[in-house]
């Protein structure tokens, strides 16, 4: 079994889409389950339920989980894990010489339950997660060009996230989208196939996946 | 808590802001002291954001202005960020935050008494203090719990907005290999 770690910002993209229905399919049509920590369980499902404007999605997908195609992982190692993910990333950097906190405990918890379930990919929309992992001197780079050059690195903490997150595999909502239309997913739209998964990837990018223009150019060279 | 000489700079910019209705400034002032507040992680100077940013949008309306309420709103609200620029500059700043919090139930009254939306002034404020913060590093999570806004509204927001353009790292083949990998 691929284990993938969802984080709520792919969860959202895929919900507020109407593609969540992408999920039910891969679970059925692929070896891959799908991992999702205590906190993202809060953030998409708990407190939601609790606000009108936002009930309906966590009801939508509080529903994805009891129908079991998103299975909650708990363990005693997580709590621990998830703070020496955050003590590293948010001390990495430091502006006027103070840590910049980059990541929410919820994102964190994410890359623990990775580790822990040994997960084979995490999808995640959102981009510090993202950029920490794959490629944090442009994360560096941006943020010198916000902060002026009063940006200092904390070479220390930073290897220490990297040796924590070591082999982490991340994908997008865009690429749990094109990965189930590679399998069919859009032949419900009987015709309409390239343009439904074009426009899905459109949606998925107004919906907050972080995504370029180029790579939504490269994408239209795929056809389903 | 946030640094006290940055959060009576910030104060200050406030009351001067709003007393000569510029709407620049305070606007400006949304974007810095929403930028101040990530820096030092102060919810504090969360809440100077959100007013910036929602008293500019109050001076931008005229129907507001030529309201009933407006008259004691203003007064009410100068004397608020007045009283908590005074505290802060005293070194008690968990007094003037808490007037700042004040300030914030002031203003969403206002905007639930008399705004046309169903989304309030201040939720839009703090998803523009939350984005600032999203462009100045943070993660999605940690922009939504220092400005208290909605995870989902504020993703929404950013991708409606060209952010997203820095922050390639991998081509898309690359990643969708990995993809067709774990999906086979």
């Amino acid at each position: 079994m691929n284990g993938v770690v969802c984080d709520s910002s792919a969860l959202i993209s895929l919900s507020d889409t109407c593609n969540i229905e992408c999920l039910y399919f891969l679970q059925h049509n692929s070896s891959a389950s799908f991992l999702i920590p205590p906190s993202v369980h809060r953030e998409i499902i708990t407190a939601p339920l609790h606000i009108p404007r936002f009930e309906f999605s966590a009801v939508r997908l509080k529903k994805v989980l009891d129908d079991g195609v998103f299975t909650e992982v708990t363990s005693p190692q997580i709590e621990q894990k998830t703070r020496e993910i955050m003590d590293a990333a948010n001390n990495c950097i430091q502006v006027d010489g103070k840590s910049l906190s980059l990541l929410h405990d919820g994102e964190a918890q994410c890359l623990a339950v990775y580790e822990v379930a040994g997960a084979s990919a995490l999808a995640i929309d959102e981009k510090t997660t993202r950029l920490l992992i794959e490629d944090p001197r442009k994360l560096l780079q941006t943020l010198k060009e916000e902060y002026a050059g009063k940006l200092v690195v904390n070479e220390p903490a930073l290897q220490r996230f990297f040796d924590k997150t070591k082999g982490i595999r991340i994908i997008r909502s865009a690429e749990i989208v094109a990965a189930a239309a590679e399998k069919g997913f859009f032949k419900q739209y009987r015709g309409l196939e390239n343009q439904a998964f074009h426009a899905a990837l459109q949606a998925l990018r107004r919906a907050g996946c972080s995504m370029t223009e180029n790579e939504l150019k490269e994408y239209a060279q795929f056809k389903v | 808590m946030a640094q006290e000489p940055v959060f009576s700079k910030r104060l200050s910019e406030l009351l001067q802001g709003f007393n000569k209705r510029d709407l620049v400034a305070l606007k400006q002032l949304g974007g810095d002291a929403a930028e101040d507040a990530f820096a030092s992680d102060a919810p504090c100077l969360v809440e100077v954001s959100i007013a910036a940013y929602s008293l500019a949008k109050f001076l931008e309306k005229p129907y507001i202005l030529a309201s009933a309420e407006w008259k004691d709103f203003e007064q009410t609200a100068s004397e608020i960020v007045s009283a908590a620029l005074k505290d802060a500059q005293a070194g008690k700043a968990g007094e003037a935050c808490r007037r700042m919090h004040s300030l914030i139930q002031e203003i969403e009254a206002l905007s639930k008494r008399l705004g046309r939306f169903t989304t309030g002034v201040v939720d839009k404020a703090r998803i523009k203090a939350a984005t600032q913060i999203y462009a100045h590093g943070a993660s999605l999570g940690k922009a939504a719990e220092l400005t208290g806004a909605s995870k989902q509204e504020l993703s929404h927001y950013i991708g409606v907005t060209r952010l997203s353009e820095k922050y390639q790292t991998f081509g898309v083949q690359k990643r969708l290999s990995v993809a067709r990998e774990i999906f086979k």
